[in-house]
């Protein structure tokens, strides 16, 4: 496999569709500032900037293609692309930390695959793009940097040794409980304040005519059907993202795979998994569901590259069978250090603080603007002492062999497993009151996407934490 | 009680080594610095408030007097606990650093996660001959500053002996 090879045509036109947007923009801001009389008004100028600028572009695209090159053997992969300044680079086989595949819609209608291969760093040139590859040729590709020794045809072909599915109802299951419709509503919500402003008075008293005749339950109807529209669209979104994910198992890594529209395909080598996460959200845990997640080291800094989905939806009595499984490396922990007492007042403390001050806020301002039903601010203050508490009885430790295990709530209940080595330094600080109560927090570094990152635990005992100190110390 | 709490506000089992007391002065220096250009824009406002807004004259002393208030924190009170917690000690297996004012940190570092290790200087520090020495992890950076010069080198040459970064480790 040594002479050169181009990727495909099709890249051509998919990369001048990828600037359509801004290309007709272009046309039409030329359009509008070239003197009317010179392609014969507007329309003509416009027909004469839109050919001028696709053309343009489309044979910017035709020359980076063409000067794209790649080649491939057995353990490397070598890139020559640019016009005028030429880069050439190759990627060893050692230096190879993943490989992903995704397509899009329009490159699943012609069979091609965007294939990314990333090496450590987090720089452009760390990675090589082949954007518009066969299937065929994008598994060629892999093969050979994948395992030593070629494969041939009739070798079986590696089996998974276990693999986890999202099937059927679990996807819509996964998708209703996903909770991200919050931020869609939330969004909805900003655009409706943003909108309102432009719309003209006249409208808004004919609504507000309207509106007032209609009984307060339709009123508050609406807002709820609102809600509940804003939810399914969240979750329909949710499931064309992740149909047909599936988790594989296999000796030195893990395969991830999911989506319909756009096909995702991410290859994690199992030294780069640095922590694993069972993510139990608001709207999960009343119903014993849980996410499973995964610190991966070596990422990117872009969005795609950021693996972090082990899987969206199992059973938290399944948890264990489930690492059993995929990560037999890491486990939970039979036993767990709890909070002592003292640090109740701390949660409760950190939890409606800042609801006080706010509902303080909003009373000050609601009083100076003279606006009514100021104090129901202040009812914000039950839910917030609830999570305090709840994150105090939820918060805990546990050092298990190799393994730490630490457990903890912001809004989700979170539980992570870290294994000793991965843990890059361990920091216990306390503040002045801590100190006074013999209480510390504990903080497990570690690497992650794009770069480190750390968990922690508030306002453990100080015996625990010492015994902590002990465990990861090297003495 | 008291002397109980006194005690618990240390944290027990302090690393063994502090650094340079130099380093005080340098603290100091700056707080004094930072504490003048504090008031200098503390006047500022005062004029600007009191000649440009018409406030009250008391709005603008208030802002002095905050301004104020910062230099027994910035240029005595501070350096004094930073210098007084931060410790550090290097063993054959990691390192321990200990600092902060109010809140107190110690990070223990095992010499194998240690990536590389730096030393740097700004001007302040360079003018009384010290040294901050840096140790980076993959995740994390931790500092020990204000170190003689040729202590911090010393030391820079140690931990890059003793750390072993094996293959394994990411």
């Amino acid at each position: 496999m040594s002479d050169y090879r181009r990727q495909h045509p099709l890249l051509i036109l998919l990369d001048i569709g990828r600037g359509l947007i801004s290309n007709v923009s272009f046309a039409l801001i030329i359009a509008i500032s070239l003197p009317d009389d010179i392609f014969g008004g507007f329309v003509g100028n416009m027909i004469v900037g839109l050919l001028a600028i696709f053309g343009l572009s489309a044979l910017y695209n035709v020359f980076r293609w063409y000067f794209f090159l790649y080649r491939y053997e057995e353990g490397l992969v070598h890139i020559r692309q640019g016009v005028l300044y030429k880069k050439e680079r190759t990627i060893k086989r050692e230096r190879v930390q993943s490989m992903n595949t995704n397509a899009n819609v329009m490159q699943q209608a012609f069979g091609l695959v965007t294939l990314q291969i990333k090496t450590a760093g987090v720089s452009v040139d760390a990675e090589v793009n082949l954007r518009a590859v066969s299937k065929g040729e994008a598994e060629s590709i892999k093969e050979h940097l994948y395992a030593k020794g070629a494969r041939s045809a009739t070798e079986p072909v590696e089996v998974p040794k276990s693999s986890r599915f999202l099937q059927g109802q679990d996807v819509w299951l996964a998708a209703l409980t996903s909770g991200r419709f919050m931020v869609l509503f939330s969004i909805v919500a900003v655009i409706y304040f943003q909108v309102f402003e432009y719309i003209p008075q006249s409208y808004l008293d004919q609504a507000v005519e309207s509106l007032s005749t209609i009984p307060l339950v339709v009123g508050i109807g609406m807002a709820v059907g609102l809600f509940l529209g804003t939810w399914v669209l969240s979750a329909i979104v949710f499931v064309i993202q992740f149909a047909n994910f599936s988790l594989r198992r296999f000796e030195d890594r893990l395969e991830i795979s999911w989506g319909v529209l756009k096909k995702n395909h991410v290859i994690v080598k199992l030294h780069r998994v640095q922590a694993v996460m069972v993510q139990q959200g608001p709207l999960r845990q009343p119903f014993g569901l849980c996410t499973m997640l995964v610190e991966v080291a070596g990422g990117g800094a872009k969005e795609q590259e950021k693996v972090s989905l082990l899987h969206p939806l199992i059973r938290r009595k399944d948890v264990d069978g489930f690492l059993e499984d995929i990560l037999p490396e890491y486990r939970l922990p039979s036993s767990s250090i709890a909070l002592p007492k003292r640090a109740l007042r701390r949660y409760l403390f950190r939890s409606t603080v800042p609801v006080v001050v706010l509902a303080g806020a909003v009373i000050i301002a609601f009083h100076l603007l003279d606006l009514p039903y100021s104090w129901s601010s202040l009812a914000l203050i039950v839910p917030a002492v609830l999570l305090g508490m709840s994150r105090y009885r939820n918060g805990s430790l546990s050092v298990d062999g190799e393994q730490l295990s630490l457990r903890f709530r912001y809004v989700s209940l979170m539980q992570v497993l870290i294994k000793r080595s991965h843990v890059q330094s361990l920091t216990v600080q306390a503040n002045p009151f801590q100190r006074v109560g013999r209480l510390r927090t504990v903080q497990a570094s570690f690497l992650s996407s794009p770069a480190g990152k750390s968990h922690s635990l508030k306002d453990l005992d100080a015996c625990d934490a010492q015994a902590v100190w002990d465990w990861y110390s090297r003495n | 009680m008291l002397e109980g709490a006194r005690e618990r506000l240390r944290m027990d089992n302090e690393p063994k080594e502090s650094i340079d007391p130099r380093a005080l002065k340098v603290w100091m220096i700056g707080g004094a610095i930072g504490s003048a250009v504090l008031l200098g824009i503390a006047i500022g406002l005062y004029a600007f408030v009191t000649a440009v807004y018409g406030a009250p004259a008391w709005v603008g002393w208030a802002i002095i007097a905050l301004a104020l208030a910062y230099a027994p924190w910035g240029i005595f009170l501070g350096p004094w606990l930073r210098m007084r917690f931060w410790r550090y000690e290097v063993r054959e297996n990691e390192i321990e650093i200990q600092h902060g004012i109010f809140v107190i940190k110690r990070h223990l570092i095992p010499m194998v996660r240690v990536q590389y290790v730096d030393t740097e200087h700004g001007p302040l520090m360079r003018y009384f001959g010290l040294t901050t020495l840096s140790i980076s992890t993959a995740a994390t950076r931790f500092a020990v500053p204000a170190l003689p010069k040729q202590r911090a080198g010393e030391l820079r040459g140690e931990i890059a002996t003793l750390a072993r970064v094996s293959e394994e480790d990411v």
